[in-house]
């Protein structure tokens, strides 16, 4: 009996939370639309108002008025801002990102060309993150207080510390210059020793992170009852921790990795300058430089694009793992 | 820390042996008849001629192509490539070039006179928005393709396959000279339509070495042209390694990766010194003029032609020079940078004498400054501008002038300047063509639109005018240099230092020779193999 209302209840429990779950993703869905207005129209006034002509800025010689109006009519800078402002948003819905002020050529090309690198290489980062972070985070909290657990609080409060490029450059210098083992710089062929350097240097950070939050996480899933429990039932130390314990303790770490995994997607402008890797972050920093709107605007939006997508990926994994939010019709408090 | 160093343990072994594999291959390669150079350049904005407008995009190019002529590596003189001899009229009005026969672009169709037309004609219409039309500006009919008013140049017409026909809107003797830029290089009709905007990735040249294939932020390739119409090139290939950051390519030089690249700001000396390195230094002076402009128009510097004189002899230009520039560049000593054909030593009779500074400053009535009010000194950030503003702040503070330095952007500068807010900048003119009139017609003829300090001598315009129609070079160059004295005795700037550079090339890399406009001709280059 016990038995059978627990089954229905939970079935209309089942079906209420689905409901609600796709009210949920509805809802989130709906709110990136006015965060991808904001974000244009933001960008778009801001890379405006600054009081520079961008045909100026190429024409550094020869800027007779003729070749300045060519100049601005080919850019498409002839027009008031609110004008320009209509043009993109129609070619943004098309999937039309503009041209480079720069390069004359497509932002839709330039992006393409340089987001499969950010994106290898946030996934190399985020399998050293997950991999040494989670692996260093257990140990150090299973073995609290142990000598591997005074290494791992002293290694990442050092790499937090340490500055990106910095470590870079060492990493560069020892391994690539001095020892020779690596490559230093580039994509190459795209094998996996140019990956090595700079998925060390951009996971060092967020790894470290991941160590800290899963050594606080485990350690607070190791001091319930239900752990004591059991170990009372005779479960090996690597059944409780393996099961029962990272279960809960993994929920906060997956939310950190995904948002990182996110951020890292667009594009680490540090890592990328100093290892020479042909990513995007790079790419839209150097636009930034180079007064290059409509690179910095369109690579911008799809950086958010992907936040964004990356956020509720997140919060749809998070409600899902974790009953409380589905049942509490809150947002979730990421 | 620890597991991550277990993984790079791991990780270094298997690639010890993946690397040694790799490199008994690349031993392999460098015995065969050739090789490749490998050069660090950062990401070119285009290749494509009438875009191509800065020096990682024209190294490049100037090896794809050729042109009508070019300009010897060492002397900077005029040599013909694809011109087999030219002539022009007594008026110096209309120039015939007659084309080798036989030269082929890349994919093997035909050079003809006709490309050229197209090529200079794509270069000056409005849609095309060049950067660079205004080289063309000499050629009759240039003004109505800018205006949009005409859809044919003029000026530019092919007689037959193989003689072109010039004729310009004035005379203009230096005008063969200016036709070695990057700009009037020839490019296929049928390319453009096809490729379009694409067309810098797919350029299809005239030159020694063939594009094969350009990546974003990685590499450019070239192979030899084996279908060249002159002097086949000696090297197999050519590859372009592009990377964003000096330091980075530096290391990979060091490591053997790069043949060629330039020493980072601040490790010159260093280099210069490093027993290993300092054999691979290449030392030049660059067709470059650094100077601080001044606004003609606005006061004080309008009515006060001895403040200005006076602000010349104020400053240290060896000081600079040496010290905060690391000794690349040399004091200037006028305004037509040493290596110009022309060239003439202390043209400026300016020195570092702050007491003859002084009294030209009481002169000009404000003694020890009094009178004077402090001067707005505006530099482009991020360039390294302002330990040599402070410099200069310092010395001519020694005199009793004020100024206050402020940093802009360099689109910002630029405007303010052009439109006369900011009286007092610093700027820089790059060489476009080893030629005197380069550098004084454009800096000084009261209607250029590169004159942004308003000069304007009437005697001067005229004179300019009637240089560019002498046709003896002798005669020419004399009466370029007595304009640069009379423009000099102006002060009309205040004149800082003509540029330098400072390269470094592998040592297995043979008949290299950088020409002070930062090119090189890669088909005289070769690799001395280890025995």
């Amino acid at each position: 009996m016990a038995c059978a209302s627990g089954t229905g209840h939970n079935s209309d429990l089942n079906a209420g939370a689905f409901n609600y779950m796709l009210y949920f993703i509805l809802r989130r869905i709906l709110q990136i639309i006015p965060v991808i207005i904001g974000v244009t129209l933001l960008l778009f006034i801001l890379m405006y108002i600054i009081p520079e002509d961008p045909a100026q800025l190429i024409l550094q010689k020869g800027a007779t008025p003729e070749a300045l109006a060519n100049l601005r009519a080919k850019m498409g800078i002839d027009k008031p801002l609110y004008i320009q402002y209509w043009r993109y948003m129609k070619g943004l819905f098309s999937g039309d990102l503009g041209t480079s002020y720069r390069y004359q050529r497509s932002v839709n090309s330039i992006l393409f060309e340089h987001y499969p690198y950010s994106i290898k290489l946030a996934f190399a980062a985020i399998i050293i993150e997950v991999i040494i972070g989670i692996f260093a985070g257990i140990v150090s909290a299973v073995k609290k207080y142990s000598f591997w657990d005074v290494i791992v609080t002293i290694s990442t409060t050092i790499v937090v510390c340490v500055p990106v490029y910095w470590l870079g450059m060492i990493l560069q210098v020892l391994f690539g210059l001095k020892l020779g083992w690596l490559p230093m710089s580039g994509y190459g062929d795209g094998s996996i020793k140019y990956y090595i350097l700079p998925a060390i240097t951009l996971a060092s950070v967020s790894t470290a992170y991941v160590a800290r939050m899963m050594r606080g996480t485990m350690l607070e899933s190791l001091s319930n009852d239900y752990i004591v429990t059991a170990y009372a039932k005779g479960l090996s130390q690597l059944k409780v921790v393996g099961k029962h314990a990272m279960k809960n303790a993994l929920i906060p770490v997956v939310t950190l990795i995904g948002l990182d995994l996110g951020a890292l997607m667009g594009g680490a402008i540090l890592t990328e300058t100093v290892f020479n890797w042909p990513g995007v972050g790079r790419t839209i920093y150097l636009a930034v430089l180079q007064r290059d709107a409509p690179v910095v605007i369109g690579g911008t939006i799809i950086l958010v694009g992907i936040f964004v997508i990356m956020n509720l990926i997140v919060d749809i994994i998070y409600a899902w793992l974790d009953p409380r939010i589905r049942y509490e019709k809150r947002e979730p408090n990421v | 820390m620890k597991f991550r160093s277990k993984l790079i343990a791991i990780i270094a072994v298997v690639l010890v042996v993946a690397l040694a594999g790799s490199l008994s291959i690349g031993c392999k390669q460098a015995e065969a008849a050739g090789g490749v150079i490998r050069i660090h350049i950062v990401q070119p904005v285009s290749l494509d001629p009438p875009n191509c407008y800065e020096s990682e995009g024209i190294q490049v190019a100037r090896q794809i192509w050729d042109g009508l002529f070019d300009y010897d590596p060492s002397t900077l003189e005029l040599r013909n490539e694809i011109c087999d001899k030219w002539e022009v009229t007594d008026d110096g009005l209309v120039y015939t070039f007659f084309l080798k026969k036989g030269v082929k672009f890349h994919d093997g169709s035909a050079l003809t006179a006709e490309d050229f037309v197209y090529s200079w004609t794509r270069a000056v219409l409005a849609e095309t928005a060049s950067y660079l039309a205004y080289h063309l500006s000499a050629i009759k009919g240039y003004q109505a393709c800018q205006d949009g008013t005409a859809t044919t140049f003029e000026g530019v017409k092919a007689l037959d396959d193989y003689t072109l026909q010039v004729t310009l809107e004035y005379p203009y003797a230096d005008f063969a000279y200016t036709l070695g830029h990057v700009v009037f290089y020839p490019v296929k009709k049928a390319d453009i339509e096809k490729w379009g905007a694409d067309y810098t990735k797919h350029v299809n040249g005239t030159g020694p070495f063939k594009f094969v294939e350009w990546v974003d932020d990685q590499y450019i390739n070239l192979v030899r042209n084996d279908d060249y119409y002159g002097e086949k090139a000696l090297l197999d290939s050519v590859e372009y390694k592009i990377i964003a950051d000096e330091n980075t390519a530096f290391l990979e030089f060091k490591a053997g990766n790069i043949d060629f690249t330039q020493i980072p700001t601040g490790k010159i000396k260093a280099t210069e010194e490093d027993p290993d390195l300092k054999d691979n230094v290449i030392a030049i002076p660059l067709l470059a003029l650094y100077y601080y402009g001044m606004n003609l128009n606005t006061e004080p510097f309008k009515s006060n032609p001895k403040l200005r004189e006076a602000m010349n002899y104020a400053i240290d230009r060896q000081n600079v020079c040496d010290v905060i520039m690391e000794g690349v560049p040399t004091p200037a000593t006028g305004f037509v940078p040493r290596g110009i054909v022309g060239f003439a030593e202390n043209q400026a009779p300016y020195t570092f004498d702050q007491k003859k500074a002084k009294d030209l400053l009481a002169e000009a009535g404000f003694p020890d400054g009094e009178g004077l009010p402090i001067l707005q000194f505006g530099f482009n950030t991020g360039a390294g501008h302002e330990a040599l503003a402070e410099a200069l702040q310092a010395d001519l503070k020694e005199i009793g002038v004020n100024i206050e330095i402020e940093g802009f952007e360099w689109g910002t500068m630029l405007e303010k300047a052009k439109a006369g807010e900011l009286a007092f900048y610093r700027l820089g003119w790059m060489a476009d063509y080893p030629t005197m009139d380069n550098f004084l017609y454009p800096l000084f003829h009261s209607k250029s639109s590169d004159n942004y300090g308003a000069y304007n001598n009437p005697e001067v315009d005229a004179m300019l005018i009637e240089a560019r129609q002498v046709k003896d070079q002798d005669e020419r160059i004399a009466k370029y240099r007595e304009v640069e004295k009379k423009i000099l005795a102006d002060n009309a700037f205040l004149i800082l230092y003509f540029y330098g550079a400072r390269r470094v090339v592998a040592d297995h890399i043979k008949g290299f020779v950088l020409s002070p406009m930062e090119t090189y001709d890669l088909s005289k280059v070769y690799i001395e193999k280890a025995e």
